[in-house]
């Protein structure tokens, strides 16, 4: 919830907001904000000050402290969820969910399940002429990784373990984000699947104020193989395309996994 | 109507001989064309370009040389004389570079066989280190002081490698000794609630925490954790002082190496380190 309060950079009116578990939350302001500001969300102080030449960044959360020096005269400061493949860096490009409960689906059928999956936030700079900046990579979430597949040539995932839903959770859209995930199973038997893993590359990461969301489909082709890939629609009217970092980067790297290894 | 073929040109050079001389010619032309076009385009990406070009034009001229000293009698030239002053020539260069033939073949192998690439961290003739470079003739490893080895691909393909980074993931493994009168139930729920906070530790393949052995001094728990290769080493380093600490803040003791020696008058007294025995470091003991 926004409200007012003693504002450590000159001239702004801090922004409050705390996630309140099954009530009706005022969405979260992701911005642009013009700068100079003052956040506070969920333990995350961040703060962007004049500073000699522009603005001082500092970030504060979890006993983690970050600060950056900003040399422009001008510009806003937006916050946005991200492929949660940052933090650590480097380690894996590809997110394993663990479903909590089994799916079972009939055979030649398509059904639709909802998880949740971990974001990472990012704050950028942007300014009309000269476009984003990230400024800083950042999570609420506690990270975990798994292996998928075998020692000698499996995956090393991000591990996400999510209850399976059939109507969307409600969730702090700075932690989660939800998936609507269409299951097809093309083969002429039942199945179960325990987990899906996806790509990093091409994931189409929509967000508004109180939901974060994702869209992706499950083939499954065989009693151990299936192929996941990402839909770019959002999961309602009206939400915004987050900033997609592992695309831009890697615009040739197709969003499709297959998964060898079982699910 | 071919009777022309056998019309003597000069010497004992016949029309046939010369056209089947430049057939061989040509033949070998677009053999050794067609070969090194193939080779570049197979060993692109696994190979220094420098490298690739290098051995591409030996393969180019290796075949070139046999087919010109092939076809020599046919043009009438008798290579005869050239092979007995190429061949001391040859045996002299032979000897010299016998081992620089040896490192070239062993790279060729090597890039085909690929056991190791840039970056991965191998142990190979006692040097550990990431490999850097991998050159036709050597390859270069930086060890983990940051020292810069040069090993012949002779040695390379020859030795026994360990490479620490193929596999996506890797174990390590502690043993932590804990008091006969801790809890050792406790002592791994401990263990593996810092195990399941650890990023870098593996959900799966899971790892594995249980008393081992019943030691002289210690309960004995092994702890056996997965972790990303890539960053196996800092994971090890970080969880051993953690699982130190957490066990010591649960009140588990880590005891030292100790032994109980009874007396022989003790034998018939009731049991207890305060009556009837010494406890000494396993130091001191003899």
């Amino acid at each position: 919830m926004a409200k007012k309060n003693s504002a450590a950079a000159e001239g702004t009116k801090p922004i409050y907001w705390k996630y309140q578990p099954g009530q009706d939350n005022e969405g979260f302001p992701w911005g642009p904000h013009k700068l100079p500001l003052e956040m506070n969300f969920e333990g995350v102080n961040l703060v962007v000050e004049k500073h000699e030449g522009g603005f001082m960044y500092r970030r504060e959360s979890r006993g983690e402290s970050i600060k950056k020096v900003i040399l422009a005269d001008k510009g806003s400061l937006l916050l946005s969820p991200v492929e949660p493949f940052y933090l650590p860096v480097g380690i894996s490009n590809h997110l394993l969910i663990a479903f909590e409960q089994p799916v079972t689906i009939e055979p030649r059928t398509t059904k639709n399940v909802l998880v949740t999956f971990p974001l990472e936030l990012v704050s950028a700079i942007d300014q009309r002429k000269a476009g984003k900046r990230i400024l800083d990579t950042f999570t609420l979430c506690r990270p975990k990784f798994t292996l998928y597949g075998s020692i000698r040539d499996g995956l090393v995932c991000k591990y996400w373990q999510s209850e399976v839903h059939n109507t969307i959770p409600s969730v702090n859209p700075l932690e989660y984000g939800v998936m609507k995930l269409a299951i097809q199973n093309t083969s002429a038997r039942w199945v179960e699947a325990r987990k899906a893993v996806f790509s990093a590359h091409g994931m189409k990461i929509y967000f508004s104020q109180s939901l974060v969301s994702l869209k992706a489909t499950m083939k499954i082709s065989s009693e151990s193989s299936a192929e996941t890939n990402f839909v770019d629609e959002p999961l309602q009217a009206g939400m915004n395309k987050a900033l997609e970092l592992f695309s831009a980067r890697l615009i040739s790297l197709p969003g499709k996994t297959v998964m060898e290894g079982g699910y | 109507m071919f009777d022309w073929l056998n019309y003597t040109i000069y010497g004992e050079v016949t029309w046939f001989r010369l056209i089947t001389a430049l057939l061989v010619f040509f033949a070998a032309l677009v053999v050794s064309k067609v070969l090194t076009v193939q080779l570049r385009k197979t060993l692109m990406d696994r190979m220094d370009k420098e490298n690739l070009e290098t051995m591409s034009k030996v393969i180019f001229y290796g075949i070139m040389v046999i087919a010109i000293i092939w076809i020599m009698p046919n043009i009438g030239i008798e290579p005869s004389g050239l092979l007995v002053a190429g061949g001391i020539v040859g045996l002299a260069v032979g000897f010299a570079s016998q081992s620089i033939i040896g490192n070239l073949i062993s790279g060729i192998f090597l890039m085909g066989e690929r056991p190791v690439k840039l970056g991965d961290l191998i142990e190979i003739s006692d040097t550990l280190g990431f490999v850097e470079e991998i050159q036709i003739i050597s390859t270069s490893i930086r060890t983990l002081e940051g020292n810069f080895v040069r090993i012949p691909n002779e040695t390379v393909f020859t030795s026994n490698i360990t490479n620490y980074t193929s596999n996506p993931v890797r174990r390590f493994e502690y043993t932590v000794g804990i008091s006969y009168a801790d809890d050792a139930d406790r002592a791994m729920q401990v263990i593996k609630d810092l195990i399941k906070e650890h990023p870098l530790a593996l959900v799966n393949p899971a790892p594995q925490v249980y008393v081992e052995s019943l030691g002289d001094s210690s309960v004995d728990i092994i702890v056996r954790i997965w972790s990303p290769s890539t960053e196996w080493f800092g994971v090890k380093m970080e969880m051993l002082w953690k699982i130190k600490k957490a066990i010591e803040a649960a009140g588990i003791e880590i005891p030292f190496p100790q032994r109980v020696v009874w007396q022989g008058t003790d034998k018939t007294q009731e049991v207890s380190p305060e009556t009837s025995g010494l406890i000494l470091n396993s130091d001191q003991e003899d």
